[in-house]
Formats: structure tokens, sequence, C-alpha cells
């Protein structure tokens, strides 16, 4: 061994270094680790709903799919253990919670969706599994428990009946789905078999018409009208029209509800009574970009806030660039584009006082020995009107009910509040139902919001459906 | 208790990770000593329990007695390895020498659960390997001219590159392999070995800039022949390798900042010049948008990662083969899927204990250029595994290398046992000459205490 001595150099900068290097990669390596564990905690959830992800299959190997509960503990959707190791989905009610407990399949939509993590995993200790395993059975997934009420939601699913179309019950201080019905339906059953029939079905029963629907709002939209009306600041107190069944200007010319005239009206037997020429009148005195302005404020060309799993929710439209459309978009027609949630969340945020409660479909989620393990919480989304704004529609709202075109929802029980609605949807006259509205008027609790395609008028076809549920929720439920 | 036995397998092999990692960074701690003796004697413990915990429990799921052999064939070859060199070589590094085992039976055990095929050919190359390297710690404890070769590891490292280039195998579009007699070699893993040689053969007795200059100008052209090859991953690990060893031998900080400049300059270049390196860095900042063709690796890894929970879905239940070629580029992805993210998260501390081991013997060793072959080899290993494992993990964009001695492949293991070994011959090399050459002072740091002690201990043995 001969080292040149002169050649063995001074090292004391090379130590240093190599103690700096020794940090540099003991850094990179604390940061890989942490980001794991990041990736880990943060977005498991998120990645095992990938329709890519092949890992739930084997999970469920070990795994039996928890269950969905509705929130007074019906059984929604299980999980039955085959022969051959297989489990097959079965939801009780058939397809009468479709489109608000959703499917488990090649894909997987509503609450099977939003809290697939949770039903693919197990909250049983060692010594469970090991039994149950020793008995020839699997551990159990969590079970969700789901805000929604059995009761409202088949009542809601029979009173629309065969007919098209969507309702959608939620509470309003608290932002809980308590009935999501959309029609027609499908059954999470047998999709797989189905598939083929559904996904090409013309009257397309994958869709959720509460979210996803695209409807003229019609007469709902005076509500939207009104509001502008108030907060541009006009003397709605002194208001007055005399309506001989059109209103007209320069070229063009609006007509009440199949030409009906309402003779003299204030402000609010205009809204009670739904006068189209009286609104159109009210519409030319608006600024246009105070009303943009306005409808913004009530999430209008606005992502809607949603709290749950949802395949996108339709984003609200409408146009005012002429005069013409500006007095249609007035009266709810026109190339106005609503949903039928959009329409519930304003009902919402009116019957609170302005503030609007995210709406959301799971409560919580417990383990197969009922506890709780996750609890989900209400969300504000924030004030949309003010308080005096919010007791002026309540008010115009009662109107509708006392006076108006709401007046089969009298009760000795509840005092309730809303707006019909009758969209026209071609040049025939015909169109579909709508009704929106909360109950009780002084504190209110729950807000339903029905649309019936080619129902005719509101009052005619949405507001007994409402009515039945107002009906069974302060009889029964409350 | 049959039923139970199979629920905390992953609990026991997690914990018996986490006690093997914790006592690899506690051996930092320790004096030399009896307390190290202790510390390797547990982990041995650690090492073997892992390998029968995990093959018993793979036999059991499975009932194939074949995971009964591979288990008593890792055990065999762990005490072969062990004994062996503590035989042979009485002075060589016990932590050293227990991670390798570590790595080396978490590689065969997650190997032998995605494919049973696979694991003869790999015991077979380890073998091999072993052999070769136990050769190393008595070549260079009679050779004095490695040093010298300098222009020799150039050149032979540029041609085997160069080789590749021209008349490698194209896979997936890059030229790694090249096939010789029906053997497949990945000669960039090999070259590593070169390329720290030349690096420390050029600048451990002159760091003047012009050299250094020059040192640059040859390393380029192994850079460039590997990104022209597309081999993206040795690339990396070279630019890196030349950048710390210039650091490091020139004792000058300015030469880290300026050269990470430069790289990610070339980066930059890079990334204009070659659609395949653009390729790579869109599918890092979003897989999911091709999540069909070339996302599809990288997203099923993510699933993997995350999809087996802390203490993992237990060997046998996930679905590692998923993920196109997991057994080579994606094991941390298997390995986290099936053990779980504390497992892993034991096995990067692992890699990461002889890490810091290496460098501080590098920072030990006076003579510079066996301190900087031992602070490359440090590096390449290191490195490299962050590579794999970030890359796997979507910290960093893919670049499709191995983990030392975790991954299955032949030029792979070879190449990373005869890194470690050339470690070992380096730290049995000084330990010998420690106490029997004048030179003493100068090999090791004065530390009178410890050269003192060292100095008894050899009298008594005699």
């Amino acid at each position: 061994m001969q080292i040149d001595l002169k050649k063995v150099i001074n090292s004391k900068p090379q130590k240093k270094n190599i103690y700096f290097s020794i940090g540099i990669f003991t850094a990179l390596f604390v940061m890989l680790a942490v980001y794991i564990n990041t990736v880990y905690f943060k977005e498991s959830k998120e990645l095992l709903s990938n329709s890519y992800n092949k890992q739930e299959s084997n999970l469920m190997k070990k795994t039996l799919r928890g269950s969905i509960l509705s929130s007074d503990g019906t059984v929604l959707a299980y999980s039955r253990l085959n022969a051959d190791g297989s489990q097959t989905r079965v939801y009780p009610y058939g397809c009468v919670f479709c489109h608000a407990v959703g499917y488990n399949a090649f894909s997987k939509n509503g609450i099977e969706a939003e809290v697939n993590y949770y039903l693919l995993n197990t909250g049983d200790s060692v010594l469970d599994r090991a039994q149950k395993s020793g008995e020839g059975s699997l551990a159990d997934g969590y079970t969700a428990v789901s805000t929604l009420n059995t009761k409202l939601q088949v009542l809601a699913d029979q009173a629309l009946g065969e007919r098209e179309g969507a309702v959608f019950v939620t509470d309003v201080k608290t932002g809980k789905i308590l009935a999501l019905v959309s029609h027609p339906v499908f059954d999470p059953n047998n999709i797989e078999e189905d598939w083929d029939y559904i996904a090409e079905n013309d009257s397309s029963p994958l869709l959720n018409r509460v979210t996803q629907g695209f409807y003229p709002p019609g007469s709902v939209f005076k509500i939207f009208t009104a509001y502008e009306y108030y907060r541009e600041g006009m003397d709605y107190e002194s208001y007055g029209f005399d309506c001989n069944g059109y209103f007209s200007t320069e070229d063009y010319r609006i007509s009440c509800f199949h030409g009906g005239a309402h003779g003299h009206v204030d402000f609010e037997t205009s809204f009670a009574k739904s006068c189209n020429s009286s609104f159109a009148n009210i519409g030319t005195s608006l600024n246009d970009e105070e009303f943009k302005k306005g409808l913004s404020n009530l999430l209008f060309d606005t992502e809607l806030p949603t709290g749950f799993y949802n395949r996108g929710v339709s984003v609200s439209s409408y146009d005012i660039s002429s005069v013409f459309k500006k007095l249609q978009t007035s009266i709810g027609q026109g190339d106005t584009s609503v949903s039928p949630y959009h329409i519930n969340l304003v009902t919402m945020a009116i019957a609170n006082g302005g503030e609007l409660m995210v709406p959301y479909i799971v409560d919580s989620i417990e383990d197969s020995r009922g506890l709780t393990i996750k609890k989900y919480h209400p969300e504000s989304y924030g004030k949309l009107l003010t308080d005096d704004e919010s007791m002026f529609l309540k008010e115009l709202m009662r109107a509708v009910v006392t006076k108006g075109t709401g007046s089969q929802l009298g009760s000795d029980i509840y005092e309730a509040a809303g707006k019909t609605g009758s969209a026209e949807y071609n040049n025939h006259g015909d169109s579909h139902g709508w009704f929106t509205g909360f109950a009780p008027v002084d504190n209110p609790e729950i807000a339903i919001t029905v649309i019936v395609e080619r129902g005719g008028t509101g009052s005619e076809s949405a507001v007994p459906i409402a009515k039945q549920l107002f009906d069974l929720y302060f009889e029964e439920i409350r | 208790m049959r039923f139970i036995l199979p629920q905390i397998s992953n609990y026991i092999l997690a914990f018996l990770m986490i006690c093997y990692a914790v006592l690899a960074l506690f051996d930092f701690a320790v004096k030399k000593g009896t307390g190290k003796s202790v510390i390797a004697g547990c982990q041995n413990m650690c090492n073997i329990f892992i390998a029968l915990t995990g093959f018993f429990h793979l036999y059991y799921v499975t009932d194939k007695a074949v995971y009964l052999l591979i288990c008593l064939g890792v055990v065999v070859a762990l005490l072969m390895m062990l004994g062996f060199t503590k035989l042979i070589y009485r002075d060589s590094n016990r932590l050293l020498l227990n991670n390798m085992s570590m790595l080396f039976t978490v590689g065969i055990l997650i190997l032998s659960r995605i494919s049973t095929g696979k694991v003869l050919r790999q015991f077979v190359v380890f073998l091999i390997s072993l052999m070769v390297s136990m050769a190393i710690p008595l070549i260079f404890l009679k050779i004095n001219f490695l040093r010298k070769l300098t222009w020799a590891y150039a050149g032979v490292g540029l041609a085997m590159i160069a080789s590749v280039y021209i008349a490698g195998e194209v896979i997936h579009g890059s030229r790694i392999n090249i096939s010789v007699f029906g053997l497949t070699f990945q000669p960039s893993e090999a070259v590593k070995i070169l390329f720290v040689f030349f690096l420390a053969g050029m600048l451990w007795d002159n760091y003047k800039f012009k050299n250094i200059v020059f040192t640059s100008l040859v390393s380029a052209l192994f850079v460039i022949i590997l990104v022209i090859s597309r081999d993206l991953g040795s690339a990396l690990i070279f630019y890196v390798l030349f950048m710390f060893v210039v650091y490091v031998s020139s004792g000058n900080s300015l030469y880290l900042i300026g050269l990470i400049g430069l790289g990610a300059g070339f980066s930059v270049l890079a990334y204009k010049l070659f659609s395949h390196v653009r390729i790579r860095f869109i599918i890092w900042k979003d897989p999911w948008s091709d999540i069909d063709n070339k996302g599809y690796q990288i997203a099923q890894s993510l699933f993997k990662i995350t999809g087996g929970g802390l203490f993992g879905m237990g060997l046998g239940n996930g679905s590692p083969r998923d993920i196109p070629y997991v057994e080579t580029d994606f094991i941390f992805s298997a390995i986290a899927e099936e053990l779980g993210i504390i497992f892993a998260i034991g096995l990067l501390l692992v890699s990461l204990s002889s890490f810091i081991e290496m460098m501080r013997l590098a920072s030990k060793i006076v003579d510079p250029f066996y301190r900087l072959v031992v602070y490359g080899i440090a590096l390449s290993l290191t490195f490299q595994t962050f590579l794999t494992v970030g890359g796997g993990t979507k910290f960093i964009p893919l670049t499709g290398v191995t983990y030392p001695l975790v991954s299955y492949g032949g030029t792979s293991m070879l190449v990373s046992m005869v890194m470690y070994y050339i470690v070992q011959a380096v730290y049995i090399k000084l330990r010998k000459e420690t106490v029997d050459n004048a030179l003493k002072p100068f090999i090791f740091h004065k530390k009178p205490d410890r050269d003192r002690n060292n100095a008894n201990r050899f009298k008594k043995g005699n």
C-alpha cells in the first residue's frame, strides 16, 4: 500500500460537504415519506372511486360491502355473499331510491359512489374478522346512514306516479336532503342486465332530473323578478296595474296564461295570481345591469354548491339582450333555463332568512357495532339574500297560498308558502307544472320543489304532490 | 388461532420492519463494541422472522408448498451471505450486510407473491452476484492501481453505452438492453460503477477548474448518449453523480449551486428538444387525462400505494400485476399495497440507513480516491432509490429505474451487490491498514481513543 503523501490532501471542506450531502438526501427521503403519507390520507378515498382502480375487487374478497340506511334506519341497500364468494347488491325498494342512493355496478352513482371508500372498508377488529372468517363470512364494511326519509321518498315517488318529472325535499335549516325523486326510473337491482335498454332509452332514466334537468322556469321565475324589483328599491307598495289579458310594448306582446284577464292588481296580487302582463310591466322597469347582478346573486350563471356526489349540476342561464327577451325572461319564458335543484336552493335560502345551507345526503358512517366513526355536518354557503329581502319574498309566497294559485295548500296544521309555475315548452301552450315552496312560514323547516313534465299548470299537477308531502311531513314525521 | 394468523401477519411484518429500521438508525448512536453486535443480532432476528412470517402467510393463504421451499432458500441464502462474508472478511461492516440481506428478503418475498416463476432466476442471479462480490474485497486488498485506470473507465463505459445506443433492443422506445448469447444485459447499470471510478480517478488529486471542465466534458458525453438512448433515469443518476462528486472533491459549494442551475437549464432544453422528455413530464403533471394509455402505469401505481392502507391488504390479497412492469420499476408500489405504507416507509429507512453508513465511512477516509468512490456509490444507490420510489408515487416524473437489491432484474441485482461490496472492500481494506500500516493516522481521521482500541484489539487477536 503506497499512498503518495503529497496527494493526501487536507480534506476539511470535503468532510463538511459530505455531511451536507447526507443532509440533502435525508431531507429528500423525509419529504418523500411525508408526501406518500399525504397522498394516502388525502387522496385514497377519491382514488378508490376511480373506475380504473381494480382495488375494489381485492377489498371485496375481505369485506362485505356495507349497507346504506335511511335516516329512520330502513335498509336502502345491502350486499349478499354468494356461495362462489361474489357479492350481490340488493336494493329492497327497487326503483324508488334509484337516483338518491345510486347504483353499484361497473360504474357507480349517488351515495354508492360518494361513500364507496367506507362501504368497502371495515371497522371490524382483528378478533371479529378472525371469528367471521372462521364462520365463512367476510368482515362487514362500514354502514352509511343517509339523510333521506323513507316515507317522504316513497310518497313522492307514488305521487309523481307514471309522469316524468322530479321532486326534491330539503331541510332548510341544515341542508339535509329528505327526498330526491326523478322520473322515469330504472331498477338498480338489474342495472347490468338492463344497461343497454336504460342507456339508450329516449326518456333518459339515468338522468337525475333534480340536478341535471334543464327546464324553463315559467312563473316560478317571478320570485327572481320580484326580488330584483325590491332590490332596486322600487316602490312596490304603491304599484298598480290594469290587466286585460296582455301587455304590449313597441312591437311585442306578452299574454297572461291562456289569455285570462286579472283586472286591477297590486304587486302582491300580481305575484299571487301570477299575472304575466303585470310582471312583464315590472320587467320593463328593471335596470339591465342590475338585473344581471341580481340574478347572479341568486346563483344564475354560477356553479351551484353541492354537498353530495353528483355528475355535474346544470348551470342556470338566461338572456336579456333584447327588449323582448327581457320581457319574456321576467315571466320565466324565453331563453331561461333552470334545474329544480337551483329553484330549491333559492327557496331554501328565502325560507332560512337568506342563508343557504348546502344540501347533503350522507349523515354519518357507522361501523358494524353501530358506533359512528364519521359525522357529516351542515355547511353554510353564506347569505344569498338580506333579512328584508327574504321577509319580502316570504310574504309574497305566503300570499300565493292565501289568495293565489297555491290555495290548495291551505291547511289547519301548517302555514305553507310557495310559487307555482306553468312553463310553456312549445308554441301550442303546453306546459310543465312547477311548484316550489316551504312551510311553516314563521319558522320554516322544509322546502319542496316539484316539476311535472307536460303536467299542465303548476296548480293542477305540481301543487297536489307538494300538498301530500307537506301533509305527511306535518302529520306524521315531524 | 387458525383464522387469526392471516389477519395479524401484516401487523407482525410491519412491526418487525419498523423494529429493524429503528435499530438500523439507532446503530449510528452506538459506539463500537458489544452494543453494535447486539443490534446487528436483533436485526438478523427481525429479518429472519420477516421471511418466516411472510412465506408462511403465503403458504397458508394459497396452500402452495413452493413458498416453504422459497422460504428455506431465502434463509439459506441469507446465512450464506452473512456467514461467508463475516467468515472470510472479519472486518466487514455488519450494518451494511444486514441492510443488504433485508432488502433482498423483501424483494424475494414480494417477487414470489407476484410470480413464483421468476423467483428461481432471481436466486441464481443472487448467488452469482454473491460469488462475484465476495471476490471484490480480496481484489481491493491486492490491487493498488485502481486510481490509475481513469481513462480505461471512461473509455470502456462510453463504449458500453454507445454500443447499446447502436445495437441495443428498443423496448417501449428506449434503448436500454443489449443481448449477448441470449442473455440480456442493461449496460447503463454497470457503467454507473465505471463512471464513479472515472470521476474519482479524475478528481481525487486535482480539482483545479481546468480539470473539472475537462471532467465535465467527458461526463456530458455519458449523459447525452443516455438521453438520446431515452434512458432518462440513468442520465439523471449520472448527472447527479457528477454534480455531487465535483462538489465534494472540490470542497466548493459554488459548484453545486452552479451545476444545479446548469442541470435545470439542460432539463428545460431536453424538454424542448425531445418529445419523450415532454411526455414524461406531462404524464407526471396529469396522468388522469390519458389514463387509458400513457398515464395507465402511474395511475395504477397510485391506486396500489393508497389502496393497501397503513398495514396493507395482506400478502396474496392485492393485485400487484395490474401495474405493468411491477416487478422492476414499481416494486415499491406492490410492497405498499400488500404489506402496507408503514412497512414500505420502513424499507425506505433501511435504504436511508445504508446511505448514511456509507457516507459516514466516506467522511472518515482520508485517501481521497476511495473517499470519492464510496461517496459516489452511496449517492448512486440512494438517488436511484429516490427516483424509483418518487417516480412510482408521482412525487417526481417517472424515470423507470429499479429499486437496488429489491427489484427483479439480473443486472440491477449484480451491480447493486457489487456496489455494496466495493464499499465493504474499502471498509475492510482501511480497517486492516489502520492497524498494521505506518500510515495509520492518515487513513482515518485522528480519533486517538478509537485507534488505540483498534490497535489493542489487533494485538490481542494475535
